[in-house]
């Protein structure tokens, strides 16, 4: 298998370069409402060393926090699952519905199901499977998959929408936002009131209580569990905490991160099923105890999936969720990836100018650079990039490691740049060159103008 | 069993122990500056508030923001009276033809226009959503700073299901154009009633 080429996705992205722009901005204007929010709160840096550390905790106890919340579900009444990996997970859900006849599935958005591939699973099983979600209704109906974990459809620009929504709902052709989600509105109510199951993810589960707790802004979550007979919530085993206190802490932090609200419209704590009908939940493994068998990048586990490396990130903002290749794209999407299939994703960990902005907005202050770097040295290590990059790093290393040698290659560099520019300047030898031009070299260096001004030392 | 493979991978991978922190207490304000700063963040979030004075009509409130309502249910009790029965048997199909809803909250939170809603005031959970206006009725008493003593607040209380609800619901899916009124609610109407005590109307506090 080739390693996910995020270069050569990216270089078909930026290709439309107002485009590119565009959706720069769309991301850049999130993290800005995101900083309003968090300087708003005096102790949002507090908050963040608290996040952590309960992580932190939560994951050096794990097992017995998955326990707990287990013992407590299923005293609430809720039907508690296990699944080791997606085939397991989709086959659980599919056993369930199975078993009560269920034809038409609701569901709220779910970055598991996503990584699961649960929606075509179900389908080709005869299940219809409607998202909710407007982001993941506009994805799903255009045949694609989520380009963001919190904004699904951040891609899209609104034309699309309104050209997709005419060919596929009925809608007439108008980019006016409101009248395109007046017509989901309308599109979907159908859905939810026909359907026989509803699916949610869970932001938060709680061990104390058995409490399944999610978040959205639409509603949604909430009419598709609560309208239909069976409500099924998919969870990655990463998602419980211990305490009903903690929540207090994740859920300052969670939404202000994401978009700069202050907390999310809807907080929906599911503890027990309602009088006739149905709740299960189903905890995934799938390669998450791999990842915590990890030192180096345990600390990915605290993840709680707000999107603020996204949309903080240079290169996600100006390449594109899809670049990625993966369900979660962007700084912590290329940390997770590797851990699944390191041969597969050995690239996304270079898809990254490790600036380090990423740790700076992470909630629960995952060094997420700290871990891109050092599957950068298992990717090499691993006989994972090119051949051309290989060489090409030891041949920095080198250079890089001795004065004189450094001293000797500037000096070359320089002459080159001033007698053959074109040379350096042709992507092919210098992949840095593609885009951009190297800068004119200036006659000497700084350690040569020191010598000559300054005397030898 | 996948489950037992599962605990056992885990209790083989995980880091040794951390400690758990404790969440300390962090400022609170005064009483009349969290009214203040919930009205701010509910005007912020796409909600509306209004004041009741004490032994002002309900239905009145109700008539002047929402002249053209037929179909009301209330789960206080005063007028003004339901118009439409909702009960844990409701179908799909009728719930969502509820234009209003009048639910009692059981506490607020200062820094995010949160509300409290949980099932011992709904006669059916999907109420507060499938509802084209929710009309939420707050104590003043009955806010809280923030999510910490929110949660502090509500320790011990039993329910099946509870939300915070905070503002009408709302999506920006399409090019972060903020859309009021996605799925659930088009206009949420907050009313401080000083008039009443912070007792719910049904049920009893945990």
């Amino acid at each position: 298998m080739n390693p996910t080429t995020h270069a050569d996705a990216a270089a078909t992205f930026v290709r439309d370069a107002e485009r590119t722009a565009w959706h720069d901005q769309a991301l850049w204007f999130v993290r800005q409402r995101r900083d309003l929010a968090a300087h708003a709160v005096p102790e949002w840096e507090a908050l963040r060393d608290l996040a952590s550390a309960i992580k932190r905790h939560t994951v050096s106890h794990l097992a017995d926090y998955l326990e707990e919340f287990e013992q407590r579900a299923t005293r609430n009444g809720v039907v508690v699952h296990w699944a080791r990996d997606a085939a397991e997970h989709n086959g659980i859900v599919l056993g369930i519905l199975r078993a009560r006849g269920v034809r038409r599935l609701v569901k709220s958005k779910s970055m598991l199901t996503e990584e699961c591939r649960l929606n075509p699973f179900l389908e080709q099983h005869g299940v219809e499977v409607v998202e909710t979600d407007l982001g993941e209704r506009i994805v799903q109906l255009a045949d694609e998959e989520p380009s963001h974990i919190v904004m699904p459809a951040i891609h899209r620009k609104k034309e699309e929408v309104a050209a997709l929504f005419h060919r596929t709902i009925g809608a007439r052709d108008d980019p006016d936002p409101a009248y395109l989600t007046e017509a989901a509105r309308h599109h979907l109510r159908g859905a939810l009131v026909a359907a026989d199951a509803a699916i949610t993810g869970v932001n938060f589960a709680v061990a104390e209580t058995g409490a399944m707790v999610v978040c959205t802004n639409e509603g949604n979550a909430d009419l598709g569990a609560h309208l239909a007979p069976l409500h099924i919530a998919c969870m990655g085993l990463d998602k419980v905490i211990p305490r009903t206190e903690h929540l207090g802490v994740f859920l300052r932090l969670l939404a202000r991160s994401a978009t700069g609200q202050p907390v999310t419209a809807y907080t929906s704590h599911y503890v027990a099923p309602r009088p006739g009908a149905e709740l299960h939940v189903v905890i995934v493994d799938n390669g998450r105890t791999e990842q915590l068998g990890r030192p180096d990048f345990r600390e990915s586990l605290h993840c709680i999936r707000c999107g603020a490396c996204l949309n903080t990130c240079p290169v996600y903002r100006r390449s594109g969720g899809h670049s990625y290749g993966v369900t979660v794209a962007g700084p912590i999407g290329a940390v997770l990836a590797p851990g699944f299939d390191l041969a597969a994703h050995a690239l996304l960990p270079f898809a990254s100018t490790l600036c380090g902005s990423c740790a700076d907005v992470c909630p629960v202050k995952i060094d997420i650079p700290r871990q891109l770097y050092r599957w950068r040295q298992l990717a090499v290590a691993g006989g994972h990039v090119s051949r051309r990059k290989r060489l090409g790093m030891r041949l920095l290393g080198a250079t890089l490691a001795h004065v004189s040698r450094y001293e000797r290659a500037g000096r070359l560099v320089r002459r080159l740049l001033r007698s053959a520019p074109r040379l350096l300047n042709r992507p092919r030898l210098n992949p840095w060159s593609r885009g951009r031009e190297l800068p004119v070299a200036p006659a000497e260096s700084f350690r040569e103008w020191y010598r000559r001004e300054r005397g030898s030392r | 069993m996948s489950r037992e493979a599962i605990l056992a991978a885990v209790r083989a991978h995980q880091a040794e122990a951390a400690p758990l922190p404790a969440i300390p207490a962090f400022g609170a304000g005064a009483h009349t500056e969290l009214v203040a700063r919930f009205k701010t963040v509910l005007e912020q979030v796409g909600g509306a508030w209004v004041e009741r004075r004490a032994g002002s009509d309900l239905a009145a409130i109700i008539r002047s923001h929402y002249p053209d309502t037929a179909r009301i249910v209330s789960t206080v009790d005063e007028p003004p009276d339901s118009t439409f029965v909702v009960t844990e048997e409701t179908a799909p199909g009728d719930l969502v033809e509820v234009h209003l809803a009048i639910v009692r909250g059981r506490l607020g939170v200062a820094e995010n226009a949160a509300v409290w809603v949980d099932d011992e005031h709904l006669p059916h959970r999907a109420l507060p959503f499938v509802a084209e206006h929710l009309v939420l009725l707050l104590a003043p008493n009955d806010l809280m700073p923030d999510m910490h003593a929110a949660y502090a607040a509500l320790a011990g209380r039993p329910f099946g299901y509870g939300a915070f609800i905070s503002g009408p619901s709302k999506t920006a899916d399409i090019e972060q154009s903020l859309v009021i009124g996605a799925q659930g609610p088009r206009s949420l109407l907050l009313v401080f009633d000083r008039g009443d005590s912070s007792r719910p109307m049904h049920g009893t506090l945990g």
